[in-house]
Formats: C-alpha cells, structure tokens, sequence
C-alpha cells in the first residue's frame, strides 16, 4: 500500500467514525413529546377552553425539560456538545417565539383567532421538518405528519384536531423507537 | 510495500505531524474538535479499540498536550473525560489542512 493509499485509508475511517459520532436525542424526550401532542392537540375538540393555559404551560416547561433530558442522555453516552445543545436550543426556542409572535397577529385583531391554530401547526411542522434536515432525522416522520395534519384542519370538520394530534403523536413514537434502537446499537 | 514511485511528489508528508500520523489517533483529534468532550467509553466505542490500546493513543496525546483528560465520579462510578486543548485544535487543523493539500496535489 502506498502512503497516498495509507492516507485515504485512514481519512475513510476518520469520516467513518465521525458519521458515527452524532447519536440520536434520548427516547424519552420523543415519547413525552408524543403524549403532550396527542392530549395538547385534541383539547380544542373537548376542552377548547383550556387549550391556551395547556400550551402556555407545556410548551416553555417541556422545552426545559427537553433540554434537561438532553443533557443527561450527552452525559450517559459520553460525549457532551454544547455546540450542538445550543443549536437545538436555538431551533426549539426561535421555533417558541415564531408562535408567540403570531399569537400577536390575533390579539392585535388582524387575522381571526381560528386561524392561529392552523398557523401554529403549520410553524411547527416547518420546524420540525427543518429539524428533521438539519439536527436530527427522525424528527422528518412527525413534521411530515404535521404537514399531513394541516391539510385535515383545512379539509375535515369533525375531531380535526384529535387526527393530527393522533399523527404527531404516532409519528414522534416511531421516531421514539427509532431512536431508542439507535442508541442500544450504539 | 511503498515503492519509491508511489510516493513521488509528496514532499508535503514531512510537513504533517508525525503525532497524528496514525488513524486511531488522528480519529480521536477530529472528534475532539468536533464535539467538546468525550468519555473513554464513548472513544473506545467508537474506534473499536482495546481500552490497552486507546488508553496508549490518549497517553500520546495527553504527553503532547494535544487532550487534557478530567477524571470525575459519576453516579459512583470514574469517568474520565478528555478535551482538545488550544494547542491540539491548532494541530488537528494544520493536520488536516496539510492533508488535503497532500491529497489534492496526489
């Protein structure tokens, strides 16, 4: 073998290694992601007045908790990036704010309160699909479930929001299982 | 067996760090660049290495002052932890600079 030969070689494995060295966001953090969809998401068919306070409490407290969860997971695998946590933080967060800025559009009286909620999934899908692209590709199947959901808010009259909250739900558990088998191979 | 043809016009090889110049160890440098800390387990995991054999790469590399290694307890049990210092970031990049460069001309 050539030393150019020897080079490449051992460039192949370094890239190898380092294609080998992002591992998937804990299970868990999907699995509680897809209970808090399934309940947050079907309150506007039974409770819609709770809806707000739900999501008002929820999203922030579990954004901290993701993050919570996160870290741990770096921890027990060994390997801590807080580059990488500080992305997803960004991403949720900015992902957070886009929501409460349209939430404004509402109160300032521009756009009817019907159209927020149909928004907020269309924001979150775009979020969880450029999620899916750029941090983490299991979060593609939810977000294009998101999609998916959107399009049955338009078209469907009865229990829309208990479909997509059934589909985001089942999508992050998939990315779940995903991931939990991911990790164990690891 | 390197002939002297194979290795015509690659005058650049002296100019990498002889240190670095082995994968397990070049490996290590790039995933330390990459991600803040690692844990020897997480290392040894991902190289495929024997804990005798990764442990005399790190040696290596601690001796250079490439990776600063941080022992701690968790959860009852030693972890220890390994960084890139200033100086091993600086290295990896004139390794992999140096490289590319070799590779390109090759």
């Amino acid at each position: 073998m050539s030393e150019i030969e020897r080079l490449e070689s051992d460039l192949t494995f370094v890239r190898g290694v380092v294609s080998r060295s992002a591992p998937p966001g804990p299970a868990l953090i999907y699995w509680f992601w897809a209970i808090v969809c399934a309940i947050g998401f079907s309150l506007p068919d039974f409770a819609p007045q709770r809806m707000a306070t739900f999501w008002m409490i929820v999203g922030p407290a579990g954004w901290l908790l993701s993050m919570f969860l996160g870290y741990r997971h770096a921890k027990r695998v060994g390997q801590l990036d807080a580059r990488e946590g500080a992305r997803h933080l960004a991403h949720w967060g900015v992902m957070l704010v886009t929501i409460g800025l349209a939430a404004l559009l509402v109160r300032q009286g521009h756009v009817p309160g019907e159209v927020m909620g149909p928004l907020a999934i269309l924001i979150v899908a775009f979020s969880y699909v450029l999620a899916g692209l750029h941090l983490d590709k299991f979060l593609l199947l939810p977000g294009g479930l998101m999609f998916v959901g959107y399009g049955v808010l338009l078209f469907v009259d009865d229990f829309s929001w208990t479909i997509v909250g059934a589909l985001v739900a089942i999508g992050l558990a998939c990315a779940g299982i995903a991931a939990g088998r991911t990790v164990d191979d690891a | 067996m390197t002939t002297p043809d194979d290795d015509a016009g690659l005058e650049g090889l002296d100019d990498l760090d002889r240190l670095l110049d082995h994968r397990v160890r070049l490996a290590v440098t790039v995933l330390l660049s990459r991600h803040r800390q690692m844990s020897f387990r997480r290392l040894k995991d991902l190289l495929g290495e024997t804990d005798g054999s990764l442990g005399a790469h790190l040696r290596k590399l601690e001796d250079a002052g490439y990776v600063a290694a941080d022992k701690k307890f968790e959860e009852r049990k030693p972890i220890t932890w390994y960084a890139l210092t200033r100086e091993g970031r600086k290295a990896v990049r004139q390794h992999v600079r140096g490289l590319k460069d070799l590779l390109g001309d090759a």
